[in-house]
Parts: structure tokens; sequence; C-alpha cells
């Protein structure tokens, strides 16, 4: 499936802004399924320094600085991705969960999987027993690791209820698990602080989910919105991507921006300003499956 | 093989601990080692009582020079005095080069780690570093992965390590500290008081010098510099003066020759470090480090830290500035590393480790883990990352059996976050106290600079005794005291070779040519409130003076209410009490306003938050006075109430005290920019002061009226100048021109504007702009509105329009000082802005619905 996106992200300040520095985690990642086919990042007023690196965990990161002062700030993310996620495998052909937990922890596992660096807390996944006492009736003993990830996956969903106006994005996991509400940063938090609490590999994944549901079906939450979901470490099959805001398995109706351990590493635009009082943020995202007929014309 | 090393260190602890620690003086058998012995006996010939008046002698020293130590930095507590003991530790030069040799080693061995962990990893690819000991370490600062040091540098270009010696004799490292070491200032500072103080221990032996130390470590620092190497602009980055050894980074970058800067004082453009200067941007080359390094930049590191440099990552990144130490380097700081050096001294240098570490086991591994909780009895615990510093100790053997379980299920949640030590019986060395020599524990902390590709060891060091002799902890926190290390060769006196370069020939220069603006901006108010603190003595002073008593003629209890409206107006009593008091419970209020938080407290205080930060800008002996004015006299007003005379006492000293501060400042600053600022303070806040007493006075009882004129002589501190004037005759015109328009008298307020228009312009040729600048604008006007005023309608008979005339003069005085603030501001301050993190406390979309 082909996208087109456009995420827009609006910044009115009440006063001048003199100086701003921002990084921005707005480019897709090029992974074997998903191919970027074209990506820009604009911003108005336009930047002194503009400046692309690739991050600690492989994302694109583009570092801008303005020094004309400025009341608005407008940044304007394009692109066209073709994305396909591998199947999964078969949840029940997946090893026992200790089995996972054990490789983890102990070596046996090639390093090279980068997934010990997933298994710990990080500054906004914080484990404590109310995560561990939600997170245990998914892992009965040698429970299948994707089974018992599918069936929390699809608790979170059942248990949490979609509440923009409950949480904030400082909202510590500690915190949702009392409110038993959220959005999908929330979920990916909670998701993924119940499988560090096990001793798995879990991660955060930014990006953006279709907007339109398919013919039949209710129109989705997070439609319209950046998302987050999670990458599920599974030897053999690698990272299984988990949307436990709408219970689903990753296939093709996601486009992922970067991932990290939680939101903090692969935050879409975070910044320093200098002056500029109060301000508001206005975003706006917009992602169009791209007629096939065209996009096949642009395959060639 | 990891269980055979653990039982047999077991066993080894249970047996230690029976023992007497290693004494540094005295052998076993009694007699005093001979590095010891030229020591002693030069003590021994000090003539009976000398040594406690040298520990006084040196006790002033550290005051004078105004070394502290803040305990609680984080709560702007008490600044104690420096803690010290005048008996140095003496270590032979042969030991001396086996700690060198190692040390050395291990500051290489850093280095390279460090290297690795920042670039590609391959020792936790290899398995000689647990993923998780740096994965879960909130010191590896992942946006600084992949930055090579610009130049060449090291990652680690100074660094300090903690000794101290077991019961073998053996030293061994008790920590590694690489993220901003502290102590290499108080070493010299504790080197140069016990030379003053203790000048005869010297010639008894020969004790290596630390000069050098110090010339190679700025010589090192200008070698770090991506460009202009031969000139290079270097700063020491400071947390500020609430940073527990503030004081250590005035006196370093003092030593150095380093300018002394803020978070705020830097600006990143364009990828490249500014130091904000009222000359402008000036680009910086070279940061020593001295602030946290995950503070340092709120844009990709900690988002909330408000004394960071935003944009300082990306400048690193780009290269165009070096951070010493590089960011992230505390990521080695941690404990848990320390039972992987072996392994990693073989696999990176070749070379075996020299000295040991405390033995450490690291319990992120299931195994260690297991033997470890087993013998909790054997073991100390300590956390080993640092966002869990504040985590105590805990001491295996003095966990109840009940509580065993509970406290195994605490480090099992999180094993990788301890670590188990063995427990270091610490050797001793005697402590001077008034009643003896008493033996404590001690570590010595070294320090290490990188220079032309290796690394040089300070020849000393700063050693540090326990407060008692439990030696579990030894800090400056927690109430150590600190003493001069030696390094003694064995006969020979060393010849002292002058390491220093020929310095090239400094062209003769005028002024400091770069005063930050935030500097300006705090001198400029620290002029204002130590202006506003003498005003507000003096008013206080009169009002207590006119205290009504039984026979006060109406007049007097008028002139009484009057100054006690002016002090509620200033809000320097309660506002309520501006009706009408009587003296009693006026003397209250007074009283009142000077304890805590109250009134005149609160100028104490603006003084007390500003004066550290300008502190590198005054002398020794300003220094002094603004710590008296703050210690002295405030001690000497609060908790006062009710008792007149000590009130009147206390404001006459305080005003004392400030006419000493303003004296020190005209007569022994330079007339650079900074001088030039502290004394637009002082000018603006004297103006508005005489402007506004005038102002009340006269519609208190409009001008005719002699004794009320001579009170308002009095508070303009006049009354002589106009006595030996005018002699006797006290009337409104002649008053009024002294006060207001006579540009002779330094309290006049015309006095105070042509100060100020002289100030403006010099300022502001410097900046070469040719036009008048608006604060420039303002001061003529208000001179000139001065200057046109007709004193001599002001008659003893109301003249309804000169009155009106006099009113509206003041009120624009006034109004136009207030404006010429803004100005100042404006022109020279504006650098200084408040900084916000966004898009981090701001979810995707939020409200709309992800």
């Amino acid at each position: 499936m082909i996208y087109d996106v456009v995420h827009r992200t609006t910044y009115r300040y009440a006063e001048p802004v003199d100086l701003s520095y921002h990084v921005m985690r707005l480019t897709p990642r090029g992974l074997p399924w998903q191919r970027v086919l074209r990506s820009t990042v604009i911003a108005t007023p336009a930047p002194v320094r503009v400046h692309d690196t690739t991050d600690y965990f492989g994302n694109v990161s583009t570092y801008m600085s303005l020094e004309e002062p400025h009341e608005e700030l407008v940044v304007d993310a394009r692109c066209a991705v073709e994305v396909r996620f591998p199947a999964p495998p078969a949840a029940e052909s997946t090893p026992p969960w200790e089995q996972v937990r054990d490789a983890l922890d102990g070596g046996g596992l090639p390093a090279e999987t980068g997934a010990v660096e997933f298994v710990r807390e990080s500054p906004l996944v914080a484990i404590d027993d109310a995560v561990r006492d939600f997170a245990l009736p998914s892992f009965a003993p040698g429970r299948p690791v994707l089974s018992a990830f599918l069936d929390l996956n699809r608790r979170i969903k059942s248990d949490f209820a979609f509440d923009p106006r409950a949480t904030g994005v400082a909202t510590a996991v500690r915190e949702v698990m009392q409110l038993r509400r959220g959005v999908c940063q929330d979920f990916a938090h909670v998701m993924i602080a119940c499988a560090r609490a096990m001793g798995l590999a879990a991660r955060y994944v930014s990006g953006y989910i279709r907007t339109h549901a398919p013919v039949g079906q209710t129109r989705r939450i997070g439609a319209d919105a950046s998302h987050a979901w999670i990458g599920a470490f599974v030897p053999g099959a690698g990272w299984i991507d988990l949307d436990p805001t709408n219970d689903l398995v990753v296939s093709e109706e996601h486009v992922v921006l970067g991932w990290g351990r939680d939101y903090g590493d692969v935050a879409p635009i975070r910044g320093v300003i200098l002056g500029g009082g109060t301000h508001r943020l206005d975003v706006s995202v917009d992602l169009r499956p791209v007629d096939l007929a065209l996009a096949s014309d642009q395959n060639g | 093989m990891e269980e055979a090393r653990l039982s047999e260190a077991a066993v080894a602890a249970s047996a230690e601990a029976k023992l007497p620690p290693f004494d540094e003086m005295v052998t076993g058998g009694g007699q005093i080692r001979p590095h010891w012995q030229p020591l002693m006996g030069a003590m021994r010939t000090l003539p009976q009582g000398a040594l406690a008046e040298r520990v006084d002698r040196a006790r002033r020293q550290y005051d004078e020079n105004g070394v502290t130590y803040n305990v609680f930095a984080e709560t702007r507590g008490p600044q104690r005095p420096w803690q010290f003991d005048l008996i140095p530790l003496p270590i032979p030069a042969e030991e001396w080069a086996e700690i060198e040799t190692s040390l050395v080693r291990r500051a290489r061995l850093l280095d390279r780690i460090l290297a690795d962990i920042y670039g590609a990893q391959t020792l936790i690819r290899d398995r000689l570093l647990p993923p998780a000991l740096v994965h879960a370490n909130p010191a590896f600062l992942r946006p600084c992965h992949g930055i090579v040091p610009a130049n060449g540098a090291p990652h680690l270009h100074f660094y300090a390590a903690d000794l101290a010696r077991g019961l073998d004799g053996r030293w061994r490292v008790c920590a590694d500290r690489v993220n901003a070491p502290s102590g290499a200032g108080y070493a010299l500072e504790n080197r140069n008081v016990l030379m003053r103080t203790l000048p005869e221990l010297f010639q008894a032996s020969a004790v290596r010098r630390l000069g050098a130390f110090y010339d190679i470590w700025q010589s090192a620092l200008s070698q770090l510099a991506p460009r202009h190497r031969e000139n290079p602009r270097i700063v020491l980055l400071t947390p500020g003066p609430y940073s527990e050894t503030y004081f250590e980074h005035v006196y370093l970058a003092r030593q150095l020759g380093l300018t002394l800067a803020e978070g705020a004082d830097l600006t990143v453009r364009d990828a490249k470090v500014f130091l904000k200067t009222l000359g402008g941007l000036q680009q910086v080359d070279v940061i020593l480090r001295r602030l946290d390094d995950d503070y340092c930049d709120p844009v990709e590191l900690r988002p909330e830290s408000a004394i960071g440099v935003a944009g300082l990552v990306d400048a690193v990144r780009a290269g165009s500035v070096t951070i010493a130490n590089a960011l992230g380097a505390g990521v080695v700081e941690t404990p848990a590393i320390l039972p992987f050096l072996p392994g990693l001294a073989t696999r990176l240098l070749g070379e075996d480790l020299g000295l040991p570490s405390v033995e450490t086991w690291w319990l992120g591994q299931r195994p260690v883990f297991d033997q470890v909780t087993a013998r909790l009895e054997d073991y100390v615990f300590r956390p080993c990352f640092p966002g869990d510093a504040l985590e105590p100790t805990v001491v295996g053997s003095e966990v109840e059996p009940a509580r065993r379980k509970a406290f195994v299920e605490r480090l099992a949640a999180r094993p990788h976050r301890y670590v188990a030590q063995s427990r270091l019986h610490k050797s001793a060395m005697p402590v001077w106290t008034p009643t003896g020599l008493v033996p404590r524990p001690l570590m010595v902390r070294c320090f290490l600079v990188h220079h032309e590709g290796n690394y040089v060891p300070m020849p000393g060091g700063m050693t540090r005794v326990a407060a008692d002799d439990s030696g579990i902890d030894i800090s400056m926190q927690r109430g150590g005291a600190a003493k001069d290390t030696w390094v003694i060769e064995r006969d020979v006196v060393p010849v002292v070779v002058d390491t220093r370069k020929p310095a090239s020939r400094e062209p003769l220069r005028r002024s400091a040519g770069e005063l930050q603006s935030r500097v300006a901006d705090n001198l400029y108010w620290l002029g204002r409130y130590a202006e506003r603190l003498d005003n507000a003595a003096r008013l206080m002073r009169a009002c207590l003076m006119r205290i009504p008593a039984g026979g006060s003629s109406a007049r007097e209890l008028a002139e009484f209410q009057a100054l006690a409206r002016m002090l509620g107006d200033r809000g320097l009593v309660e506002r309520a009490m501006g009706g009408l008091p009587d003296g009693r419970s006026m003397i209250e209020a007074m009283g009142h306003a000077c304890g805590r938080d109250q009134g005149l407290s609160h100028l104490f205080q603006a003084i007390q938050r500003i004066a550290p930060t300008v502190r590198d800008r005054l002398s020794a002996d300003m220094w002094n006075v603004v710590n008296e004015l703050l210690r002295d006299a405030r001690l000497r007003l609060e908790g006062q109430p009710g008792d007149a005379d000590r009130l009147l006492e206390g404001m006459d000293h305080a005003i004392g005290v400030c006419a000493a501060f303003h004296g020190m400042a005209s007569e022994n600053m330079t007339r650079g920019s900074g001088w030039r600022f502290l004394d637009l303070g002082r000018r603006i806040e004297r103006a508005l002061h005489g402007a506004t007493v005038v102002r009340d006075i006269c519609s208190a009882a409009g001008p005719g009226s002699e004794p009320w004129l001579r009170m308002l002589l009095e508070l303009c501190d006049s009354s002589i100048t106009y006595r030996t004037r005018y002699m006797a005759a006290v009337q409104a015109a002649p008053v009024l021109d002294l006060l207001l328009c006579d540009e002779t008298n330094p309290r006049s307020v015309q006095f105070q504007l042509q100060q100020i228009a002289e100030h403006l312009d010099r300022l502001a040729r410097r900046d070469i702009r040719p036009l008048s600048q608006p604060e420039q604008k303002i001061a003529r006007a208000a001179l000139t509105a001065i200057e046109l005023f007709d004193v001599e309608r002001i008659g003893s008979t109301a003249d309804r329009d000169a009155m009106s005339m006099l009113f509206d003069l003041l009120a624009g005085t006034q109004a136009r000082l207030a404006e010429l603030s803004e100005a100042l501001t404006r022109a020279y301050f504006s650098h200084v802005e408040t900084v916000q993190s966004i898009g981090f406390e701001i979810a995707p979309a939020r409200g709309e619905g992800a």
C-alpha cells in the first residue's frame, strides 16, 4: 500500500521568539517493509541551520535552529511511502516467553539484534507492582511469547478507555495504570512496561495510521493524527509491531517514522525556545492511500 | 571461577574485620615511618600552643579567601566554612611512582572505553561489557553517541580517582571521577594555606610543587581548541553560585585564566558557541565543564534543564567547540564497571590494571547476584547509577535478619542498579584536635590531565579524612575535613623546573573587554540594592530618632507619622502601620521588618542572591564587606523587636557598611564597564530616593516649615553641606537647590543624573554607536528638566504654581528614571532571556486523538 502523508505542526507564540532550536523526527525510516518514495520537511520561517543526522536508534533526526524573531512556526512534513509489514509467524510456533526472557538476560543471544537495549526501564517507562500485576495474567507458564503479547494487546484495548483529556505527555505509566484511560502514547508505554516487567524486549514506535477505514468497518481511533504503537521482540521473527490502541497486528495501514525506548527518544518535534511567552500548538495529519493505478505508474 | 573468588573474598573480609587499620604514620613495631620523620620532627620543634594558633590562622585564611563548600546546594542552604586539617599526608616518591603509573594507565583505559561506548560498541558486542551496564545507565547519553571529539581531543580530558589503602597496605581505587571532577582547586588552596601557615614543615621535607600541573592544564586546554589554538577563548562552565563547589569554579577560572560562564552567558548560533558580552557575541572554542553533562543542553539532553546551553550538543557535533570532559563521559563513573576493568585493560591496553579497584560485584548478572545475596553480611550495597544516588549505602551485616528477605527482593527487582563491595578498612592517619592527635580513616583524590597524548598526574592531591572513625563514606558533604597531600623526594630537594613556555608577549590592555551581559545586569542590581538598603536604613534611623515620648510636640508627632507613612509606602513596615501608629508599635514594626522574610531582610536577601554571581568581579576586600553586610549587619538587626537602641545601633552599622562598600567600589575597582554598571545602579537608586523623599516631605508639610526642611536634609545626608553654606537659616529654595539642582553636592539628584549620563556616554562609545541611544536621551531629558527648573520661585509662602511645577518636576524625574532602567535593560541585558522546552510536554496531536 502506498500513502501520501502531510503532517503540519503549527506553533503560535504569544510573544516573539528570538531564538529557537528543534529536533524533529518526521522523516519515515527506510525499512525492508517500508519504502520511502519521497520525504521533505519544510519550516516557515526558514531556519538558519537545518541538519539531518541518523540518531542512535537509526532514525532520521532533523535539527534546525531559527535566529530571527518569529511569532509563528509552521513545520510541514510531507512524504510518500510504500508499506507492507511481513506477516507475523503463527503465534503458537514462537518460543515460550520464559525462554526469550532468559536469552535476553543471560546472553546466548547474538547481541546484534539490539534487543537488549529495550529490556530495561527507560525515562518514561517505569515498572512497578501495578504494571507487573496487570501483565501477569497474559504470561501463563510456557505460553508462546507472541501469543502472550497478542493477549496483552487485546487486554489493553479492552481494559483501557481512549480519552484524550485524561492524560498529558508527562503522564507517568503509574498514573495511566490507575486511571485506566489515556491515548495511544500511554497505551504503548503501558504495554512496553508490561513486556519489560516480564523481562522481554519492547520498543516504542512513532508514526501514522491510515485515515479512512476500509468499507464496512468503523472508523479507527487515532485517525488524522500522529500515532504510536509498540514493537515486540520475538526471536526468529525479529520485531512484531502491535497496536494496543486498536488491538491490531500492524500490517499495511501504519507508516513508521522511527522508534526508541519510549516517546522521549522519538518525539516528532521537541525543542527549546527563548522568549515566546505562552504558546498554542496545532497538529494536523492527512494520510491518504494513493490511487493504485497511479502508484503502479510511479513505480514504473 | 567467579564462585571461588567470591568465597575467598568473604573469608578475607571476615578475617580482616578483626584487625586494626593500616597506620600511615606508625609501623606495626611502633616506629614512625621514615617519610613521616622530618614532618613530625618539624612539628615537635613548634613551641607549645603554636599549632592551635596556626590552626586559627589557617581558619582565617580560608575564611578571607572565601573558601566554602555549599552543603545543601539544592536548597540554597548555608555555605559551610571549609573543614581542614593541617597535618599533611606524605607519600614517598617510590610509592607515588606506582600510583602514578597505575592512574595514567587507568585514565587511558577509561578514555578508550568511552571512545568505544560512544562509537562502535565492540566491547558490548564482544561481551567484555554487559549491555545493561551501558544501556540501563542514565549517564549513557544517546544523543552524544557518534560524536568524535574535535581535533583528536580525548573524551577524558581531566580525571580524578579516589584512593584508599586497605589492611594489607595496598592502595585501591575506590571511585573514578569522570563527569566533572572537583577538588583540584581545593587541593591547590590547601597547599597554599599550609605553606603560609606552617612554612616550617616544608623546610624539613622535599615536597613536590603543584604549580607546574596547573600550567600544563592551561596549555592542555588551549590545545583542545578546534581553531585558533594560539589564543583560543576558553570558558569554565559552572552551574552557578548554588553549586556545592562554586568557590572552586571561581578559583580555578582565575588560576587557569578562563572566563567563568554560566549557561545563560552562552548562546549557540548556527552550531557555534558564543559568550554574550556587552561588546557583542564572542565565539568560544573550549569549554571546561563543571556542569553535569546531562544538564548541558535542554534541546537534546534533559529538557527541564534551565542551567544548560540550548543547542550545545549540535555545536559539539558540528565540531566548532570542544567540551572537556566530553558530554556523556559520566557513563564510566559507575562502580558497576569496576569488576570488568581488569579484562578491559588486557583487551584494550594489553596491560594489567595496576592498582586494583575496591572489590566490587555488579548484581546485574544472575550467578553473581545469587552468590552475593547468599552472604549479605560480607558486603556493602550501593546503587550504581546516578539517578539512584540518593538511595543510601546499606551495610549487609547491619540488615536485621527479619528484613533480609525484603532487602534481597528489593535488589532483585532491579539487580542491575546495584553493586556489592567488600568493605574496605581504610588506613588511618593523625588529625589535630585541641585535645591531641586522633587517628581518622582517609581517602586521597588524585588528579590527571591529558596533555600531548598522555596523562600527567598532579604530584599530590586532596586528602580527606572522615568526621569519625567509621570510614564507610568519606566526603565533604558528610562533614569530613581536607588535608594537603605531599609527594616526598627521598633525599634531594628537587629542582623546581618551570615548565611554563615563555609566554608570547601580551599586548597592553586597558579593559577586560568582555563583560558578560548577565554579570553587567547583576552588578547593576547589586548597586541598586546596596543603595536601597542604605536609604532604607536612613529612613528607619530617622524614624527611630523621633519615636514619640511624653513631651513630644504636635510637630514632632507629625514628623514621626510622615516617616511612618514613608516606611509603609516603601514596604519597609506593614502598610497598616502608616495610619496613626504609636511609638511602641512602630518600634515593634521596625524590629519585625528586620526579621526573617520582612521588608529590610528582602533587601539583604536580594544582595545575598546577587553577590555570589558577581563574586569573581569583586576584589577580596569588597567581597569581605559584602559578607560583613550579609552576616554581621543582618545579625545585629535580626531579633531586636522592641529595642529601639539596639535597632538604632544596627542601622548605624548597616549605613557604615554600605558606605564602606561604595567607598571600595570607587577606590578599588578599575573604571571598566563592570564598575560603570555597579555605579549606574547606585546612582539611579539614589536619584530616585532623592526625588521621592523631597516629594513625600513637601506633600506632607509644604516646603515652608523649617523643621521639615531639616529632616529633608537629614534624610539626604546633606545637613552639614547646608550648614557650611548657609549657616543657620534653613529656607526652602536653598534646601531644594542643594538637594535637587546642585551638581556639586554628591547627594543631589542632578549630581546623580550627571554621573548617569557620563556612564551612558562612555558605555555607548565603546559600542561605537554614533547616534544618541534611547537611554542617553532619557538621561539628557531628566538633566535638562532639572537645569531649567526655577528653584528661586519656591518661597516660604505657598505659591501654588511654583508648587505644582515642583511636583511635576519630581514626578517627571521619577518616571524618567524608571524609563531609564528599562532602556538600560533593553540595551545591555536583553541577551538574558527565559528558556522553555517545548514538544516534550506536549503529546503528539494531543486532543486530536492518537
